[in-house]
């Protein structure tokens, strides 16, 4: 099974309590390799700013990146300009962030993204929580 | 190919010089051949001696936020604002 990784979960890792303990889990079981995840720099990028934004430190931002890098089973994918011009060309109007995350979908052939967010098609996306159950 | 430009003392060049040539010839391209194997053998060790610093993606990330509130999905909504903060700053 691979999954692709909303920023939801690195933000919700972030914000820490019950629900960032699974996400903390999650992450940790990618970073050793047991779990194969992708997500885009797009989402890392918009993680970070938004982090950024709440006060996290250039430091911090800087372990981030290190930590996404030296993980095992996390791949960052950068997608083109033509994943954001088909991601706005689609009738679903989900808007840039999510579009681009559903285009992601369907190029990089995952089996579900990861996130809280119930704007994704129940069938196309899964939790933190549901994931930990099958590791 | 990638590149990598390193800075060394000139004595450990020249070693490194000699040995690639004796090795590979003094033709064009040794010193990379040399290189490659080195980079290769360093990185093979440093695995094999499971050097590690790296504390977990998620154990460095959670609660650094702990100012915020959450979700993590409102959070995310504002995604444009952060960005808009960042360029007008």
């Amino acid at each position: 099974m691979k999954y692709l990784i909303d920023a939801n979960v690195f933000l919700q890792t972030a914000l820490g309590q019950e629900k960032g303990q699974n996400c903390r889990k999650l992450l940790d079981r990618i970073s050793e390799g047991d779990i194969q995840a992708k997500t885009t720099l797009f989402h890392l990028d918009a993680s970070s700013v938004v982090m950024e934004n709440r006060g996290l430190s250039q430091k911090d931002l800087g372990n981030f990146y290190f930590e996404v890098y030296s993980s095992e089973g996390l791949e960052v994918v950068n997608t083109g300009i033509s994943a954001r011009l088909n991601a706005l060309a689609n009738e679903n109007h989900s808007g840039l962030d999510d579009g681009i995350l559903l285009q992601a979908f369907q190029e990089l052939e995952v089996d579900k993204i990861i996130t809280y967010d119930t704007d994704f098609e129940e069938g196309k996306r899964v939790t933190p929580e549901k994931v930990l159950e099958k590791f | 190919m990638g590149e990598i430009k390193v800075s060394v003392p000139d004595e450990k060049e020249e070693k490194f010089r000699k040995a690639a040539m004796k090795v590979f010839g003094h033709k064009r391209g040794s010193l990379s051949k040399a290189a490659e194997k080195a980079l290769e053998e360093w990185a093979e060790k440093m695995a094999d001696e499971d050097i590690n610093r790296s504390e977990g993606l998620g154990t460095m990330l959670y609660s650094k936020l702990s100012e915020a509130d959450g979700p993590a999905v409102k959070l995310q909504e504002e995604m444009g604002e952060a960005y808009e903060d960042e360029v007008l700053d």
